[in-house]
């Protein structure tokens, strides 16, 4: 039964990530890519990791999605220079990504894949201690991964400067006013009665 | 369930977004957004072989894809709108302008 469902979703999620490539509007593009994270967070539930899945939709659908979106809508691309030199590079994307595949299911189907008997944190062992998913997860994510956990939210700091700086990028001419000059603002240099 | 599933899976989708890069020579945005399901069909593997080997790195691991992502988009489309201010176009072929 979760096997039948996991067709369903993963087919979904390849269908509409298809759609998110060769849709022409990019509007309808960025919307394809939402739906493939909804789905991909429904595959992510079907493999027990509920809080992966929230923190999918949370992250994906709710802030680069959005942010994706909001850049397409403020950009105003026309639709007719996107289509140009589809024909030219196709052929090429398909040989090579036609040989990747290829290589990668020789791989898959070979028989001397060896998986290791026990991982590093076993699930099921957690799980007896009634633990849930959620509470797991924090209880490795700050002791053995604390370093790594560190330098990720220093990297997410990085990104914000670095997107503010990237972003705000004319202080010449800014269409704000300056809260000083506001101020400074007395009714006799305003107001003219003629 | 197998390990062939969520292996099929995540390579189709790593596939399509490899191809969207290809596809989509003259549109920043999609390349972006091909970049995006590459990271997708990574975590996807990471949580599947988390479930099928019982262990819990995987799905720690596919957190910290989730953050790199996050700050990529962000860095990614600000640059994508400081060139269409300079530009006005989103075009690939203008992009050796970033040289300055």
């Amino acid at each position: 039964m979760t096997l039948y469902f996991f067709y369903f979703f993963s087919s979904i999620v390849i269908l509409s990530s298809f759609l998110v490539i060769f849709v022409s509007n990019p509007v309808h593009s960025v919307l394809f890519l939402i739906f493939t994270f909804f789905n991909a967070a429904i595959i992510f539930l079907i493999f027990q990791a509920e809080f992966l899945a929230m923190t999918l939709l949370i992250v994906y659908v709710g802030a680069v999605a959005v942010l994706f979106l909001f850049v397409v809508m403020m950009l105003n691309i026309s639709e007719s220079i996107i289509k140009e030199g589809f024909l030219r590079y196709f052929p090429f994307g398909l040989l090579l990504i036609s040989i990747f595949l290829i290589e990668l299911f020789m791989i898959f189907y070979s028989d001397e894949i060896i998986f290791p008997e026990s991982g590093l944190i076993k699930i099921n062992e957690i799980m007896n201690l009634g633990m849930n998913n959620t509470k797991s997860l924090g209880l490795f994510l700050y002791t053995d991964y604390f370093i790594i956990f560190q330098i990720s939210g220093f990297l997410l700091l990085l990104a914000m400067i670095g997107a503010i700086v990237l972003a705000h990028s004319d202080f010449k001419n800014p269409k704000s006013i300056s809260p000083i000059n506001q101020k400074n603002v007395d009714k006799k240099t305003i107001i003219k009665l003629n | 369930m197998q390990h062939i599933h969520f292996l099929t899976l995540s390579t189709s989708v790593f596939a399509i977004g490899f191809l969207g890069i290809f596809v989509n020579r003259k549109n920043i945005i999609t390349i972006l957004m091909s970049i995006e399901l590459m990271l997708l069909s990574a975590n996807i593997n990471f949580v599947g072989f988390s479930y099928l080997l019982d262990d819990l790195s995987g799905q720690i691991f596919s957190l910290f894809i989730l953050v790199v992502a996050a700050a990529e988009a962000a860095i990614g489309l600000a640059i994508l709108t400081i060139f269409f201010k300079k530009t006005s176009s989103i075009s690939i072929d203008n992009i050796s302008k970033l040289k300055g």
